[in-house]
């Protein structure tokens, strides 16, 4: 479904962050992305969704050259490529049933339908109750779950979680890497960059391994690919 | 809810979001759109001082007394002959000394000079109006080399000439200072706005951030921010419009006691719409360009 053709990343003078990344990523598949910090991995990340430009290479997403598609066909492709981040990067100002229903907004839906959707999502995440809070008042937790529901409610083929749980302690990391496997299992492809060991021991899942903008390792459980 | 309405609902709630920089926006653009009003008033009050000083520079050919009118006449229909003259008014002396008792009619010591006199001291005279004041010296030589020499006490142009051209030499080349005072407010007027403007979209970058990586477009993004800065210029802009009539309402009778003709509540009511459209439409322009320069940075994720 996705995939990454020799991707180089080089940012002025000579800083190379991406050196000739290539990898595929099937439909429902759970992928980790491991490396340590500036290793590469929220570069790869952003250039998925086209939020930075690569110097080199090719992405392809359901045969569609990701980077010929002019920036007007973008607003589609990061609906489908959902991403989640470590700092959340929500509407502080507004409330969670305003930042879900954002996407929607964009789409024009009807309020009615809006409304529907955004309810779903909530009640699906158990934040129903949080719905007319504002997002600043949430936990750490409760903002990830906010920043899930706002991916969801715009029925995304990948999610890109880029260290969603790095601010997050034990009990909420927990609750939100169950959430992502629940989501997995419906279907949607994830990409979860993390650094967090016990993440990559408890999931037991496909991993990229970056190291200083190389892809050094692609690894299954039981299956061991040396790149 | 309409796309539409939604967008302007955004733009609306952009404005109260705000609430310190939205005055901070509304304060630049009633300064930008008095600067720019200060600007339209002083090119009006130049104009005006030179059309009123062109009048004074009068062409009067003041005859000696008892001499026959019919001579007087005689030259008036000659002077209306000659090229690029307007019109020449007879002024016999009842109706000039008539005409200087009204003017005088304040200052009591000639309304009493003029009982004590008891007969008219004024003379019969001409007033050449001419297109242009380039000519006066032209009939002046004629009427020097023709035999109504000999009628005339003195012409008035020669006595004022000097002085009233200096004035307005003066007020021509202040008029052209002040269009680069002008041009100079209007460049600084922009930057300030631009600053303003850039302060604004910088509190929001965040807000631009997350509705770039949501996947909304670039119009989604501008529109609200567009409809924010149509909110507070037209606040602005009225605040400043309602401030600059109340104070020449107040100063109303003040203005034509420097130049007579200087009336600025009538100035703006004859040109309310063009001047209200270019100086708000400026400002709105002024505004869009740089709301459109500052989140480019912003939006380009």
């Amino acid at each position: 479904m996705l995939v990454v053709k020799n991707i180089t990343k080089i940012y002025s003078p000579n800083i190379i962050a991406l050196d000739n990344i290539s990898f595929e990523i099937n439909a429902g598949e759970f992928v980790l992305l491991i490396g340590r910090s500036g290793a590469g991995k929220t570069t790869i990340l952003k250039i998925l969704r086209r939020e930075e430009e690569p110097t080199r290479g090719q992405i392809y997403f359901k045969n569609r050259n990701l980077l010929e598609l002019s920036r007007r066909r973008l607003g589609e492709i990061r609906r489908k490529i959902a991403a989640i981040h470590q700092g959340f990067k929500l509407l502080n100002k507004k409330t969670v049933y305003e930042n879900i229903a954002l996407p929607l907004e964009i789409l024009n839906k009807s309020a009615k339908d809006i409304k529907n959707e955004v309810y779903q999502v909530a009640e699906k995440l158990k934040i129903k109750a949080k719905l007319n809070q504002l997002v600043e008042t949430l936990s750490g937790g409760e903002k990830q779950k906010v920043c899930l529901a706002r991916c969801l409610v715009a029925k995304p083929e990948i999610i890109l979680a880029d260290e969603p749980t790095g601010n997050l302690d034990p009990i909420a990391t927990y609750e939100i890497i169950n959430i992502l496997k629940e989501i997995n299992k419906e279907g949607i492809s994830i990409i979860l960059a993390t650094h967090s060991r016990e993440i990559v021991e408890s999931l037991k899942t496909r991993t990229l391994t970056l190291n200083d903008g190389r892809l050094i390792r692609d690894e299954n459980p039981g299956k061991y690919t040396l790149v | 809810m309409s796309k539409l309405k939604k967008i302007l609902k955004y733009g609306y709630d952009l404005f109260w979001q705000e609430k310190i920089i939205s005055l901070i926006n509304i304060g630049t653009t009633i300064l930008v759109a008095l600067f720019l009003w200060f600007g339209f008033l002083s090119f009006y009050f130049f104009n005006q001082m030179i059309a009123y000083l062109q009048e004074r520079l009068d062409f009067s050919i003041y005859f000696r007394s008892n001499i026959n009118r019919e001579e007087i006449l005689k030259l008036q229909k000659i002077l209306q002959n000659f090229p690029g003259v307007k019109e020449v008014e007879f002024v016999p002396q009842e109706v000039a000394l008539k005409k200087f008792q009204q003017e005088a009619r304040a200052n009591p010591v000639i309304t009493r000079a003029l009982k004590e006199l008891q007969t008219n001291p004024l003379v019969d005279y001409l007033i050449v109006r001419t297109d242009n004041s380039e000519i006066y010296p032209q009939i002046a030589d004629y009427i020097e080399k023709s035999t109504y020499r000999a009628y005339i006490d003195y012409i008035s142009y020669f006595e004022n000439q000097k002085v009233i051209k200096k004035i307005i030499s003066i007020s021509n080349q202040t008029k052209f200072l002040i269009s680069i005072l002008l041009i100079v407010i209007l460049i600084f007027s922009a930057l300030i706005i631009f600053n303003t403007i850039l302060a604004s979209i910088y509190s929001q970058r965040e807000e631009i951030e997350v509705l770039r990586i949501i996947g909304a477009g670039n119009w989604f993004i501008r529109v609200p921010f567009f409809i924010y800065i149509l909110i507070f210029s037209f606040l602005g802009y009225i605040i400043a419009l309602g401030t600059l009539i109340l104070f020449l309402m107040k100063t109303e009778d003040f203005w034509p006691t420097i130049v007579s003709n200087f009336q600025p509540s009538i100035f703006i009511a004859d040109n309310f719409f063009v001047l209200n459209g270019i100086a708000f439409g400026l400002i709105l322009l002024i505004n869009f360009v740089s709301a459109f320069i500052a989140m480019e940075k912003y939006i380009k994720i």
